[in-house]
């Protein structure tokens, strides 16, 4: 038994940029801002979401794989919805897990989760981790810069 | 010879085997034998084959966990003969799969261990080849009696300190390799697969460590479920953040918009806000690392129609505009509350020109990175 020569060692790798997410976030959200002006307030958050997601995997960079099943995801359903008008994706029902491993739930939070095994999963989740709570902390700066009386 | 009979009493399968083999076929290694005479090898073999079965008795009676007695009995055989064994290892090296077969084969009662430690030896003489080192090759394979392991090289039960100390000197003399080296350690099992487990359980424990670190009151729960619980409730809740702070900012937005269209327009005129924008990106250093550069190519196809200019590794940051310039420029509704950071970061966004396209809505097939994967 040997295990592979490339084994990564758990050196927290190189972590979300940060001048870099805001970047990209700012830039989406000043897009949103300009082209979708007139649509409803859902719709303009649901576009500042998926802004915000992208710009994290991008920030994460192609290393991570829930960065890049995140972009799949995103330019999938892109994609769908371009092609196919609106339609909504129906949303697979939860069932808690009482057969299979305990993972299960974290597998599917994370993107990318479902194909990888536990340890390798783990090391996704803390990188996952990471970029979304430097993401929710860059919303939560901006949110406040703007200052209360926003509109 | 009587000090040969004492330490032989307690020889090792593994040496016991070897010896049994080597002198089972003097012709083959008769000629390595060379500063010994061969009355040493006559003398010997009797005692060496009456150990040999004397340990086969003992062995078979659930020794296997009992390593401290084998390794308390190769020490004083290596204090004894230090230059014996390496001479028995000589050949050994030398003499092929073929020896070791037959002397597998022919002890009837060897146990798995033995075996195993037989294929370790054969498999890492093969590998490992590095006879010149005779020295250290019969320290690790003393240390590895009773180890049955399929890995080539270096899993050492961790007995005693000398061996210990022995076997920190030869992970620096022996060959490197791509294997991870694997301590089995005292009272545990140590056939391949409960070492990959551990190995494997190790790894786990580490990065669950790592995440309790990350998940803000996670120290308190020890068990792996109740972690598996928290980091699931932490990711839920970060994702609920984000989604509503996004819906915050759609609804508190639009102030950026219209500012944002004076600074283009006071910027674009401007011609040094080019060059002046590229030292900017190059601030962090972490923009020149590869995969973003290749992040980075896209962004430029968009917005500079050329993608040699964030290439250039001779940026410098202390081209950078100064910030006074930008912080007039980021006085958003009076709000200058931003650091300086993100104002750098702001006057990169600000000056890249307008058309700017969300990075996931102008991607095109040609655009992606090679080791980005999509599937459109």
């Amino acid at each position: 038994w040997r295990a592979p020569p490339g084994t990564r060692t758990l050196t927290p790798r190189f972590g979300p940029s940060k001048p870099m997410l805001a970047f990209r976030f700012l830039r989406a959200l000043t897009l949103v801002h300009r082209t979708a002006a007139n649509s409803s307030n859902a719709a303009r958050s649901r576009r500042i979401q998926r802004a915000a997601f992208a710009s994290m995997a991008y920030s994460a960079g192609p290393r991570r794989a829930w960065s890049r099943a995140l972009l799949c995801r995103l330019h999938f359903h892109r994609a769908r919805r371009r092609c196919a008008g609106r339609r909504r994706a129906a949303g697979v029902p939860r069932r808690p897990s009482t057969t299979g491993s305990p993972a299960d739930g974290l597998r599917r939070l994370v993107p990318g989760g479902t194909g990888m095994d536990y340890c390798g999963l783990l090391e996704e989740t803390a990188d996952y981790i990471r970029c979304l709570s430097e993401q929710v902390k860059l919303m939560q700066s901006i949110v406040d810069s703007v200052g209360p009386g926003g509109r | 010879m009587q000090c040969l009979r004492a330490p032989l009493s307690d020889l090792s399968a593994l040496e016991g085997q070897r010896a049994c083999a080597e002198w089972q076929q003097p012709g083959q290694e008769q000629s390595d034998y060379h500063p010994y005479d061969a009355d040493y090898c006559m003398q010997s073999l009797c005692p060496v084959e009456t150990a040999f079965r004397a340990l086969h008795g003992c062995n078979g009676g659930g020794e296997n966990e009992n390593h401290g007695n084998v390794h308390g009995s190769n020490d004083c055989f290596s204090n004894a003969w230090p230059d014996i064994v390496s001479s028995m290892h000589c050949p050994v090296v030398g003499a092929a799969a073929s020896v070791e077969e037959t002397s597998v084969n022919a002890s009837s009662s060897s146990s798995s261990r033995k075996r195993k430690s037989e294929n370790n030896r054969r498999s890492k003489e093969n590998s490992g080849g590095s006879d010149g080192k005779d020295d250290s090759n019969c320290k690790r394979i003393k240390e590895e009696t009773g180890v049955g392991a399929a890995t080539p090289e270096a899993k050492r039960p961790n007995k005693r300190k000398e061996e210990s100390a022995d076997a920190s000197k030869e992970n620096d003399k022996a060959p490197k390799s791509d294997y991870i080296h694997v301590r089995a350690r005292r009272g545990q099992a140590t056939d391949s697969h409960s070492l990959a487990e551990r190995v494997r359980r190790e790894r786990i424990s580490q990065r669950m460590k790592y995440l309790q670190d990350l998940v803000p009151g996670c120290s308190k729960i020890t068990g792996k479920a109740g972690m598996l619980d928290e980091i699931i409730n932490y990711v839920q809740s970060l994702q609920r953040q984000v989604e509503f702070l996004s819906m915050k900012l759609a609804a508190v937005n639009p102030m950026m918009d219209i500012n944002i269209d004076s600074l283009f327009g006071g910027r674009e005129i401007n011609p040094t806000c080019k060059s002046a924008s590229i030292p900017m990106i190059g601030m962090s250093s972490e923009l020149l690392d590869q995969s973003y550069l290749q992040f980075g190519s896209l962004q430029h196809d968009m917005f500079m129609g050329s993608s040699d200019l964030l290439l250039r590794p001779n940026v410098n940051p202390a081209a950078a505009v100064s910030d006074t310039s930008l912080g007039s420029c980021l006085n958003v509704n009076g709000s200058s509350v931003w650091n300086t950071n993100l104002q750098n970061v702001y006057g990169v966004e600000f000056q890249l020109g307008r058309g700017t396209a969300l990075p996931f809505q102008s991607l095109q097939g040609n655009l992606l990175p090679n080791n980005l994967k999509m599937e459109m």
